[in-house]
């Protein structure tokens, strides 16, 4: 227990000084995502705050139409100019001067009568109140599908296990939106999910911090001065594993906390109350939770995820002699890990703990014609992958020779 | 002097130098391999390829409205799909051209916009479209291939390696101070230093003239035409080989200014730990700052950027 509360005070600093320094770096980068995803826009402000939470979705949509009208009003005066004086075979005709004159003064950036910055803002808006909009009535279908389903008689068990336990959720999905009816302010909160679902940044995080824990050890020849006493290193060994764990959690707690905290102060904290449903992406989602829920559930997980790369470091970083070959070799597990954030494949996607995916949609696989929470596979599947590792890690630190 | 230094980089580490060449070579390969797996590929098929290069040849030297002519007497005739392929594709980038040549004359006369779509800063740029060059057909697919092979250049994370093993090591052990008390020391860093940034230049060059030759850009006709025939941004005044020039330089200073901050680090940190912790969270924060903070300005560390983004944001 000593040698596990001095290690760790040992390796704990420059570890935490490592993630105030990356999370900093990840905070700018979200920041400048949410700047591209409205949430610091004055006008976007000015007008939603001029909407009814019932008429919202149609009156955006009605704007967004209007503006569009406008741009496709000029388009089509355009085409119809162009097609009635093309002829095939010759240079495409000039368009006159007061067509052209429109569509110059409506492409250029920030002038009166640019109407593309607007049309843009309003698909933006209508795009994030649509899920809200929809998922009752998406759910409802559903329910009243599974309903037609058991009348006709289907018999197979899983569909019948999936539909019984989807009924269940979708319908507590359902009393928890009755009891949300106003009208949330999701840009804050989209930005984030999309965000640290393609967070790059965090697997850097956990290369930075593990990657030279035992490859220092052993070329520094302490682990082999080690072993050669009576005791051998496995003591040692064990405790390192052990704080390097916690250290890890801990790092990985403290980033996710500092980005969602910057969530929260950038509009964020008006929806942590808001039915999950209502995010853009997640209108058909089972689970009867609440944002701030699937933020702290979002902690959970990639905590879990961050201990199963940890492990998969510590490893890589015991079988090398030198930190410099550690540092390559464990440079490799990270480019996989951001090839796989960029892939669209459903395994890559339940590998790399993208939101979405797991919370998403229905959310049960199928695991032996019993329908399976995918969120408590993934649970499973991490702490084995985990434990696997470190086991394999104590079983490594028994031998007398580095 | 010379003999021992480069002894000691080639044959003392043989490995690290056909890791770094295997590094690139992987990188390559795996960039033509995710473009082979593409659902729905921007390239013309190899049949459509071959018809799109005899259209090329049959149009040479002829001005835009001789080639409007040509495509249309083509296109009457065109029936196989891969020459309606072909035959589209040069349609579509001579309209790309009478578009981009609008805007000249516009900038000039006031009149010559073809379509509604027109850049966000014609007007107040005017002078300088107005000086463009008159674009022309060419393959557009030799540039994205190069443009695609390029944001797959690993050469920091290269450079990363070389200095870590050939610097930081030595600083580790403390080699430096056996070189400090000899009497050629000077020369030793010099011919040290000129050997590895000559390294770097030469893999470098060899990488970026790999990519140039496998996306198929080394041709005559298609180096001479305007940038603005490539249908990427509008606002450069260059012919494509100039462009593909400035990448080339660009890539090249990245680098050497690489060399000589990783070799800074690698003097400061006097551990391979702390030069690796400091050197790759630089390369992973601009990496990532190219990815999030898209088409602001190129970066000099980054690994993996999109040179496509690069290009628009100039």
């Amino acid at each position: 227990m000593r040698l596990l509360l001095f290690m760790l005070g040992r390796s704990i600093k420059p570890a935490v000084l490592i993630t105030v320094f990356v999370s900093v770096v990840s905070c700018v980068m979200l920041t400048f995502c949410e700047k591209g995803g409205y949430v610091f826009d004055k006008e976007y402000d000015s007008v939603f705050t001029s909407l009814e939470a019932d008429t919202a979705y149609d009156k955006v949509s009605e704007m967004a139409d209007n503006t569009r009208a406008q741009n496709d009003d000029l388009a089509k005066r355009a085409g119809d100019y162009i097609a009635a004086h093309t002829k095939p075979g010759s240079t495409p005709p000039v368009l006159p001067d007061g067509l052209a004159g429109q569509a110059v003064r409506a492409a250029q950036k920030g002038g009166d009568s640019s109407s593309a910055g607007q049309s843009e803002l309003y698909e933006f808006m209508g795009s994030s109140l649509k899920d809200g909009k929809e998922s009752e009535q998406l759910i409802g279908d559903k329910l009243s599908g599974y309903k037609r389903n058991a009348r006709r008689g289907v018999t197979d068990e899983y569909s019948l296990a999936l539909s019984a336990v989807l009924t269940r959720d979708y319908e507590q999905v359902l009393d928890n939106q009755q009891l949300a009816d106003k009208l949330y302010d999701t840009r804050a909160a989209n930005t984030y999910l999309e965000y640290i679902e393609n967070d790059m940044l965090f697997f850097v995080l956990i290369f930075l911090i593990c990657f030279s824990s035992f490859s220092s050890e052993r070329q520094s020849r302490r682990l082999s001065a080690f072993a050669i006493t009576k005791a051998g290193a496995g003591r040692f060994i064990f405790c390192r594993i052990i704080s390097a764990g916690l250290v890890c959690g801990v790092c990985a707690v403290i980033y996710c906390l500092l980005q969602f905290c910057v969530m929260c102060l950038s509009g964020g904290a008006g929806c942590l109350d808001m039915p999950l449903q209502y995010l853009k992406g997640y209108a058909l989602s089972s689970y009867a939770m609440s944002f701030g829920g699937l933020c702290i559930a979002a902690v959970v997980l990639r905590v879990l995820l961050a201990e199963v790369l940890c492990a998969a470091m510590l490893l890589l970083s015991f079988l090398s002699k030198r930190n410099i070959t550690a540092g390559l070799i464990c440079l490799a597990p990270t480019a996989v890990m951001i090839g796989l954030s960029k892939s669209d494949n459903s395994t890559a996607q339940f590998v790399t703990c993208k939101f979405s995916f797991l919370f998403g949609g229905e959310g049960y696989v199928r695991v032996f014609s019993t329908p399976y929470p995918v969120v408590w596979l993934y649970v499973l599947i991490c702490a084995f992958a985990a434990g696997a590792l470190f086991i394999t890690l104590i079983a490594q630190g028994q031998r007398r020779e580095y | 002097m010379l003999k021992a230094v480069l002894y000691d980089i080639f044959k003392k580490h043989t490995l690290l130098i056909l890791i770094i060449i295997a590094m690139i070579a992987l990188s390559k390969a795996l960039c033509i391999y995710l473009q082979s797996r593409q659902e729905f590929s921007p390239y013309l098929s190899s049949e459509g390829k071959e018809c799109f290069e005899r259209l090329l040849d049959d149009s040479q030297d002829m001005t835009l409205e001789e080639r409007s002519a040509f495509i249309y007497d083509r296109q009457q005739t065109a029936v196989a799909p891969y020459e309606q392929e072909a035959v589209s594709r040069y349609y579509s980038l001579l309209q790309g051209c009478y578009r981009r040549k609008g805007y000249t004359d516009y900038a000039k006369s006031g009149r010559g916009i073809i379509d509604i779509l027109v850049p966000d800063d014609l007007i107040k740029n005017k002078d300088f479209y107005a000086a463009l060059d008159e674009p022309t057909v060419i393959d557009t697919d030799s540039f994205n291939r190069l443009l695609r092979l390029l944001s797959f250049d690993i050469t920091p994370v290269c450079v990363m390696l070389l200095v870590g093993v050939l610097t930081a090591d030595r600083f580790e052990r403390g080699l430096d101070m056996v070189i400090a008390i000899s009497k050629r020391r000077g020369g030793f860093y010099i011919t040290h230093t000129a050997c590895c940034v000559s390294f770097v230049v030469l893999v470098y060059t060899a990488s970026f003239f790999c990519d140039v030759i496998i996306s198929g850009s080394a041709r005559g006709e298609y180096l001479t035409a305007a940038f603005a025939s490539t249908g990427f941004s509008s606002r450069v005044d260059a012919s494509v080989f100039g462009m593909i020039l400035w990448l080339y330089l660009w890539g090249l200073i990245s680098a050497v200014l690489c060399y000589g901050c990783f070799a800074a680090f690698a003097r400061f940190a006097r551990s391979t730990k702390g030069y690796m912790l400091v050197t790759s969270s630089f390369i992973l924060v601009m990496t990532a700052a190219a990815v999030y903070i898209n088409g602001s300005a190129p970066y000099m560390f980054a690994a993996l950027s999109d040179k496509g983004d690069m290009l628009s944001g100039i």
